[in-house]
């Protein structure tokens, strides 16, 4: 039974709500349980990583190795000068690890046969921006591997 | 009757082909990748970052004791229940008016 | 506007099963009240499966991680102390609302004629829930679930006959170590809840199929005056009652979640005695001090095999009620196994609560 002038009857209304009393009730609920499902784990990377100058001289030039920074697998080159540069050695595309070619001196990935030379540049197929590179100091008889943006930018947020 | 004899034979024939020509193709799986060499580093460490520590008993105490939010969502959470139960009430006194009037006996059409 | 009813009615005949629910009648009397306890005892299942999904993002099943990957659960993720809390409260009220359930359907006599499956698999399901309840504390990993293990899966060696296998079976081995937890967990996590929904399934389609049993006095008492035992709809009558009950054990169980959280117990040490006064959780402790009664040797048998055998024997008579029963069948009163239930009751609170003391 419903007034003329009125949108809903007595009925419809409480009906309504009862039905936005659970939906609050609802929310309640699930706001805890959205916090608990989304939670994410804290896993920074380190400041830095270092190196010993005779590990250093075991690499032959034009080569590279593997070494872990944190959780990121990076890359170390060593040129046919001698020169040391080092990348993260996750492809830019979809985060497949990238390989040497010693031969044409690129970085490879064989997931979508993508390509960066050897400073990392992005140069051929499906990758969008370059290998990120990390900057290499030397004290006395070792090496220090940092990411420049490491310590702020990479910290994962909770 | 005839054409749908020779249409499954050609069926048969080709998926045979198919299957030998792949089965007997070269395929990348497992494919040596060129050895791969790695170095140890040693981790510079900031005495910020804690990573994944030993969780103590004393932690998980502390995660049990009570808290003030702790209070306010049960308040909210009983005086939604309430709110809730009372409306629901309301709506079965309603109901049982209607059943008494005979509504509740009519077929949903 | 998208008339909801209409469209779900032409899709998935909503209207056929809004007035079978109507029609439906639900018996009321002064024993109706004993008609609630089997929603309630739905909601806490899903309850506990949504909990249970959720604590399983974070709980690593192996033996080093067990009891870390909960602490960390308890401290580092947010709110994970309600939810492991919540689902620890309701696997006890669980439990517990199953034996007033069996209680009250063992009273009242609702195994009679036709309803004798619907008793059978409410006893599965008892037993069921009963091993869940088990398998669940032992999950932590932490001295009193270690403990746990070693208990339990020895009385379920005792069994004459089929006991070792079963014992080995628990155990994955000889002897309670990590892979004992696995399987634990595979039970508990895969097996148990398959098991249990597949029962439930059955269980609530045979309550559907016969209606609600009316207790024999209430019978006789109607018949004697000469009148109809008045019932209301299912829908929407009960079913609102229904959701203000549920609606009430959520309110009660977060409430004892945040008053009162889980513990988490010492990390396990193989070399540790077991410490004084150690138990079986509460529901078990029934079990636990009549075998502690037990003599050493009863007729030349362990005794504790003896109290296993006895206490198996005891729950295959109850099992069996309805076909001993046979003036219940008949639709008479029968007072012997009226006192043989209140008897029932009687020893397990009793023992219960002995247990607890001493």
């Amino acid at each position: 039974m419903r007034l003329k002038e009125s949108l809903l009857s007595r009925r419809g209304f409480f009906t309504g709500l009862i039905y936005g009393g659970l939906a609050s009730l609802g929310a309640l609920v699930a706001y805890p349980a959205a916090r608990f499902l989304f939670h994410k784990k804290q896993s920074p990377l380190p400041e830095a990583v270092t190196v010993d100058r005779a590990e250093i001289e075991t690499i032959p030039p034009n080569s590279a190795v593997y070494f872990q920074y944190g959780y990121l697998p990076c890359i170390l080159l060593k040129t046919e000068a001698g020169e040391l540069r080092a990348f993260s050695a996750k492809c830019t595309h979809l985060d497949c690890n990238v390989q040497y070619q010693p031969e044409s001196r690129k970085f490879y990935c064989a997931c979508h046969d993508g390509y960066f030379d050897e400073r990392g540049m992005n140069i051929a197929g499906p990758p969008p921006s370059p290998l990120p590179a990390c900057t290499i100091r030397r004290e006395n008889d070792t090496m220090f591997i940092s990411f420049p943006a490491a310590g702020k930018e990479k910290k994962s947020v909770v | 009757m005839a054409r749908l004899g020779i249409c499954t034979i050609v069926l048969i024939v080709v998926m045979v082909t198919a299957t030998l020509v792949f089965i007997t193709g070269s395929s990348t799986y497992g494919q040596e990748v060129p050895a791969v060499k790695t170095i140890t580093v040693e981790e510079v460490k900031s005495e910020g970052d804690q990573g994944a520590a030993v969780i103590t008993a004393e932690q998980v105490d502390a995660a049990r004791t009570m808290t003030p939010d702790r209070i306010y969502g049960l308040l909210s959470l009983w005086a939604l229940i309430f709110l809730a139960i009372v409306l629901i009430r309301l709506q079965v006194q309603d109901d049982e008016k209607l059943y008494r009037e005979g509504y509740y006996s009519k077929e949903l059409e | 506007m998208i008339d909801l009813v209409k469209a779900l009615d032409e899709r998935i005949k909503l209207g056929w099963m809004i007035s079978l629910a109507r029609r439906k009648l639900v018996p009321v009397h002064r024993h109706s009240v004993w008609y609630y306890m089997g929603a309630l005892l739905l909601f806490l299942f899903a309850i506990q499966a949504v909990t249970g999904a959720m604590l399983l993002f974070y709980y690593k099943p192996a033996a080093e991680t067990a009891r870390q990957s909960i602490a960390e659960i308890m401290v580092v993720v947010p709110y994970g102390w309600l939810v492991r809390s919540v689902h620890h409260w309701a696997s006890n009220l669980m439990i517990v609302l199953a034996f007033v359930h069996f209680f009250s359907t063992l009273l009242v006599k609702a195994y009679r004629r036709p309803r004798e499956l619907t008793w059978l698999t409410g006893m599965l399901l008892l037993l069921l829930v009963l091993f869940f309840g088990y398998s669940g504390y032992t999950l932590p990993y932490d001295e009193r679930a270690f403990f746990a293990f070693n208990v339990g899966t020895d009385m379920a060696g005792a069994v004459p006959v089929a006991g070792t296998y079963v014992m080995e079976f628990l155990r994955g081995g000889d002897t309670v170590g990590t892979d004992t937890l696995n399987r634990f967990f595979a039970i508990h996590v895969g097996v148990l809840p398959l098991g249990l929904l597949a029962v439930i399934v059955a269980h609530v389609i045979l309550v559907q199929l016969h209606g609600m049993s009316v207790p024999i006095s209430v019978l006789k008492k109607a018949e004697a005056e000469k009148r109809e035992i008045p019932g209301k709809p299912m829908f929407p009558h009960f079913l609102w009652h229904d959701a203000v009950n549920c609606l009430l054990l959520f309110g009660g169980l977060v409430t004892l979640a945040t008053l009162i959280p889980s513990e988490l117990g010492p990390e396990i040490d193989l070399l540790k005695p077991a410490p004084v006064g150690v138990k079986p959780d509460w529901f078990f402790l029934w079990v636990y001090q009549i075998l502690k009664w037990m003599p050493t040797y009863v007729l030349s048998i362990e005794g504790e095999v003896a109290g296993i055998v006895g206490l198996i024997i005891a729950a295959l008579v109850i099992l069996f009620v309805p076909f001993f029963d046979r003036r219940a069948q008949r639709d008479e009163r029968s007072p012997l196994f009226t006192a043989l239930g209140w008897l029932s009751v009687m020893a397990f609170v009793v023992c219960s609560i002995i247990g607890y003391f001493s």
